[in-house]
């Protein structure tokens, strides 16, 4: 598109629309940024003045109390850093593969069970049989406890993604697998060499779906691991945040011990900041790296050459 | 082959009994593993010179508690654990449910049949009736209790088992620790006296000082005083009713008083309502009460709130750091129900319970006998190793040398919490405030309320579930905002608040809770 | 017949082979991760207990359904909850496919790669996070809010009584919090647009909003469709974190902001009822399956390659 772009002269339409471009974005842009200031900001300041005086945009009485909180043992969180890295490319990877595989079927029209298999694979984005027999599978019948397994697996494939993925490759004419067909090619080259390049958004998109799903991921560590080595980074950040509404729940039952009120280590407002600008920054970074393919437009008569 | 054992057990007791070697063997039950006196290798259950159980096979017992593990608990533990094994040839290995992770995985553990022993629990806020209700806990017997844990059944109090009985049988070991249920205020001594208010002891006293404070531009509470009022009126929440039990009360002062009050049946809570409306009108509280995101401490600490309304340990903690950063605000201590007797926790609100699926439940019940009872074990697990984290000051009292890496009572040690052998804490600088809450001590001690029935009495719901659901369903819509007086009408909301119930089947709640409450109080009167 | 039939079958199977491979895995991950746990749904109609488990738990018919529906809740909840959904469908589906749009017509592409990246930054704060940041902006005391129109004069408001303005507030922080998320799909199907036709669109003289309107809108509609029918397929089921951590138990909003889970979460918060969990988790699922066939048929008479399955 870029190319395109440049042989065209500014117009008047063309600067109309580029002015409320520049404006609508800048807006959201800011209204997405300040809060994170605000607890950027948050996490560097003291505990007393945040109690004192609210949030603000720059730091109050500059602290590094918070993070020394979360590096308290460095050790732990640099390992719960790798854990969460590798879960995060493996897990993209092996997903991002399983995904548009799957995807490339339901969207080839010649494949006239297309679409019972997507409604075999959308059935169960509706109905889930909830959190106990889903643990019983993790635990009991596969044996997964404590298992990097545990975590990979249940984030692998995503219907939701799936069928994003197949709305994107449903784009690609079919004159140009046909053709492909026609000239002898099996379905997994067609898929690998001829569809994959023509889906790069896609795949970056959806991969980066699915990293985000095993960035964020706490929840599946909270029921699985016991190990303290092998959590990932997002739980320190939700044991943590979780805590808190254990407090509340004491706090409201009234009948409860003040040994057992005062032992809930409740995270300070500025622990609770710090732990989001860590587990939050490097995915942060990361993200341009993505962006070159949000940015770059896709010539299929390129490709047909 | 248990039945067989409790057998022998049992005339194994009653043969000590008629010899009178029972009186001078205050810790039967505890066998020995060590010393050639151990008989076991005869393959007789009832082996074993001091008590009655086969303790020849090494066992490793498995228990979770709720919280975080310290640094220094599994050092902590391994100490234990020495002990232990002279005493009943067992260890423990403790693995702990987070606070954040307990609502969802303890549960979980039950659903998964994990192998376990001991776990912690409490009534409501910690899975005690949920669990009970599904299946989860072994039923301790009487018997069974006298054998394996003569010791606990020794020190624990009749009410305390009352507590832990549903349905007529007991679940769990309750903690023995006599905790005031009723909360007291950290006020600020400045203010008082700005105000003229000498002393707060009344509901109308503390009333007189939160309009001055409101006049003043300060906030005397978090939220509604709703506890306090309905205290001073001497009523009290019925275990196991909806609301954590706010929904129907009872008068715990008046052991002749058998009736229990609905709370939208008694005049006392439009009254309450409408006084709390005047105050939250007048800035006695914040109009954003019910999403306050500030812990309970923090009012006071940052001069937003004149006064802190919570347990006295909390008040006296909370209290003296607020003199130590502010020392000009005098904050002292206030009990604005200070005419009646006090009442004493529910003794479940702590305790621990074995696992139904438990390999070891016999070796479980000896090994809870010990935390609960022997005073080396009891003080490593609540303080933790002597020299390195505190220090004995007399036979009673501690003083703590390294707060950081276990911490005093911070270790889920609650539920076996004994008060015959609890030590207390030993203070050096004592301030005033040191002194009010001595005095407070002492004073409520010497006037605890006579018991009263239904003070052992647990609503068990599993029969009306529906009808409990769909009333918790409706409660925190009108309840939440009435009694912290946030409605425009009073009456008015009282009134859809009673339709709502009505319609979602109070009644049949309140039929069942009538009948099970009369029963009980029949059978305890019989007994 | 019959022999046919499975003749036929049998000769599809081969002629698929390939595709029944690639398929291969994805069938198998969600037989075992899907439909084999799915069997739980049984504990709707179960009065569940540890010993018996899932299987052995005695049946207790439609009891669990019971509460919901006597709560006298049921219809006001069910209502929000749709309510809510339909809203936030539509207001997030224009904002998103406006911003990716506008991200790119911009002429700078630094301008672009910042202010997309800065779009993102709301997903990363939990919600409960959120939760705190809304109080410190709306709260009547030291809210950013009141502040601003204390400064100007004006009269303070409590919002946190005003049930009234709550809709608004959660509808915005909804779109806020997924707008970066949202608009990258968006982008990656503008992206996806062959040039050639933006070309083709030019020559023709159109002017820049017409080649909006009539190339890059159509051309990602097959990507807008699969997107609505996949927030169709929860149009019953309420996100539970933000409206408890909007709302919390804050009992004067909950006619404008109760849904069918902060209902359910206060009704089973004592009991932890697994049968009764399940029961709603079912009727959410039902309502939204049968929603889901309604709009995927409406769909697949427009365009049968729009269509979810």
């Amino acid at each position: 598109m870029e190319a395109y772009k440049h042989k065209r002269k500014m117009t008047g339409d063309v600067f109309t629309l580029n002015v409320i471009a520049y404006v609508f974005c800048g807006l959201v842009a800011l209204l997405c940024l300040i809060p994170f200031i605000i607890i950027v900001s948050s996490s560097f300041s003291s505990e007393e003045a945040v109690l004192q005086n609210g949030f603000s945009l720059l730091p109050q009485d500059f602290s590094l109390q918070a993070y020394e909180t979360v590096f308290r043992e460095p050790v732990v969180v640099f390992r719960a850093y790798a854990t969460t890295i590798l879960l995060t490319l493996g897990g993209t990877v092996l997903g991002l593969l399983l995904q548009t595989m799957t995807a490339y079927v339901l969207a080839r029209k010649t494949f006239t069970w297309r679409r019972a298999f997507s409604f075999f694979f959308y059935f169960t984005t509706l109905f889930s049989g909830g959190l106990v027999p889903y643990y019983l599978l993790i635990t009991t019948t596969l044996g997964l406890r404590d298992n990097y397994l545990a975590l990979l697996l249940p984030l692998m494939f995503s219907v939701y993604n799936l069928l994003i993925m197949k709305s994107y490759i449903l784009g690609i004419p079919d004159s140009l697998i046909e053709a492909a067909k026609i000239d002898g090619c099996g379905e997994f080259r067609i898929l690998f060499q001829i569809v994959v390049p023509l889906i790069k958004p896609a795949l970056a998109t959806v991969g980066l779906f699915i990293a985000l799903a095993y960035w964020n991921d706490w929840y599946n560590a909270m029921l699985y691991i016991k190990d303290e080595n092998k959590y990932p980074l997002q739980y320190f950040l939700y044991q943590q945040i979780n805590d808190i509404e254990a407090y509340k729940k004491l706090i409201a039952s009234g009948n409860v011990s003040s040994s057992v009120i005062s032992s809930v280590s409740l995270p300070t407002q500025t622990l609770k900041m710090a732990l989001t600008v860590v587990v939050t920054g490097p995915i942060v970074l990361a993200y341009p790296f993505v962006q070159k393919y949000f940015v770059q437009g896709i010539t299929i008569g390129a490709v047909k050459e | 082959m248990k039945k067989q054992l409790k057998k022998a057990a049992a005339l194994l007791l009653a043969a000590a009994m008629i010899t009178g070697a029972a009186a001078g063997c205050s810790t039967a039950g505890q066998a020995s593993s060590s010393g050639g006196t151990d008989a076991a290798s005869a393959g007789d259950a009832a082996s074993g010179e001091t008590g009655a159980v086969d303790t020849s096979e090494k066992v490793e017992l498995k228990m979770y508690l709720i919280g975080d593990r310290t640094p220094d608990f599994d050092e902590v533990y391994a100490e234990i654990n020495k002990i232990l094994e002279e005493e009943i040839n067992a260890t423990v290995s403790v693995d702990f449910l987070s606070w954040g992770e307990h609502e969802t995985k303890y549960s979980l553990l039950f659903s998964g049949q994990e192998d376990f022993d001991l776990i912690f629990t409490a009534s409501s806020w910690c899975h005690y009736e949920q669990t009970v209700a599904l299946g989860g806990f072994e039923p301790l017997s009487e018997e069974f209790i006298q054998t394996y844990a003569p010791d606990i059944w020794e020190v624990v109090p009749e009410m305390a088992w009352e507590q832990a009985k549903i349905n007529g049988t007991i679940y769990m070991v309750p903690n023995y620790a006599n905790e005031f249920g009723q909360d007291v205020m950290a006020v600020r001594g400045d203010l008082m006296e700005q105000y003229g208010v000498e002393q707060i002891t009344s509901w109308d006293e503390m009333k007189e000082f939160a309009m001055a404070a409101a006049a003043d531009g300060m906030y005397t509470f978090q939220y509604g005083p709703w506890y306090q009022y309905f205290q001073t009126e001497g009523l009290s929440t019925l275990g196991g009713a909806p609301k954590s039990g706010e929904l129907v009360l009872y008068n715990a002062q008046d052991p002749e008083d058998l009736d229990l009050y609905y709370i939208l049946d008694w005049d006392g809570f439009a009254d309450y309502c409408k006084q709390a409306k005047e105050m939250a009108d007048a800035g006695c509280w914040s109009p954003d009460a019910l999403n306050s995101t500030d812990e309970r401490q923090t009012g006071l600490l940052t001069g937003r709130t004149a006064a802190m309304v919570w347990n006295l340990g909390s008040c006296l903690t909370y209290g003296r750091q607020a003199n130590s950063e502010n020392p000009d605000w005098n904050v002292t201590l206030c009990d604005p129900v200070a005419a009646l007797p006090k009442k004493v926790n529910s003794y479940i609100n702590n305790g621990v319970a074995i696992n139904i699926n438990s390999q070891h439940k016999e070796r479980a019940m000896m090994a809870l006998n010990e935390f609960y009872t022997n005073p080396d074990v009891y003080d490593l697990a609540m303080l933790g190793i002597e020299g390195k984290h505190w220090e004995a000051v007399g036979d009673d009292q501690y003083r703590v040398l390294d707060e950081s890496n276990y911490g005093v009572s911070n270790n889920c040690n609650w539920g076996w919490n004994n008060m015959t052998i609890q030590r207390t804490e030993y203070i050096e600088d004592r301030t005033a405030l040191d002194d009010a809450y001595d005095a407070m001590m002492e004073e409520w001690n010497a006037n605890v309320k006579g018991d009263h029935i239904y003070d052992g009495f647990n609503f068990d719901n599993t029969n009306v579930a529906t009808q409990v659901a769909a009333v918790e369903a409706n409660i925190d819509t009108y309840y939440n905002p009435l009694v912290n007086g946030l409605v425009e009408d009073v009456d008015a909301t009282i009134e859809q608040f009673r339709q709502a119930l009505e319609a979602a089947g109070i009644r049949d709640v309140l039929a069942e809770m009538e009948r099970q409450a009369s029963e009980y109080a029949a059978s305890k009167q019989a007994a | 017949m019959r022999g046919k039939g499975v003749k036929s079958f049998f000769k599809k199977v081969y002629l698929y082979r390939a595709f029944l491979v690639m398929l291969l895995p994805a069938v198998a991950y969600t037989l075992i991760f899907s439909y084999y746990p799915m069997t739980g749904i049984v504990l709707a109609f179960k009065k569940y207990n540890y010993a018996g488990g899932i299987w052995g738990s005695p049946w207790n018919g439609l009891e669990n359904f019971q509460f919901f529906f006597t709560s006298g809740q049921a219809g006001l909840v069910t209502k929000n909850t749709v309510l809510y959904n339909v809203v936030f469908i539509v207001l997030n589906a224009v904002v998103q496919i406006a911003v990716a749009v506008l991200l790119t017509e911009l002429t700078s592409k630094a301008y672009r790669k910042i202010t997309q990246s800065l779009m993102f930054l709301p997903y990363f704060i939990s919600w409960v996070i959120v939760g705190i940041m809304a109080f410190n902006i709306f709260s009547s005391d030291y809210g950013f809010m009141n502040n601003i129109i204390q400064a100007l004069g004006g009269e303070k408001i409590l919002f946190y009584t005003t049930p009234q303005v709550w809709p608004f507030i959660i509808v915005f922080f909804n779109l806020w919090k997924n707008i970066g998320y949202g608009s990258v799909m968006y982008l990656a199907a503008i992206m996806g647009i062959d040039t050639s036709v933006y070309e083709a669109a030019t020559i023709d003289g159109a002017n820049v909003f017409q080649r909006i309107f009539r190339v890059t809108i159509p051309m990602i509609m097959p990507t807008t469709i699969i997107l609505l029918l996949l927030s169709v397929g929860g149009i019953f089921k309420g996100n539970f974190d933000l409206f408890y951590n909007l709302v919390g138990t804050n009992g004067l909003l909950y006619n404008y902001t109760d849904v069918i889970d902060t209902l359910t979460f206060r009704a089973l918060i004592s009991s932890n009822n697994f049968g009764m969990a399940s029961a709603i988790g079912l009727y959410q699922s039902v309502l939204c399956f049968v929603t889901v066939v309604v709009v995927n048929k409406l769909v697949s008479l427009y365009d049968k390659d729009y269509a979810l399955f």
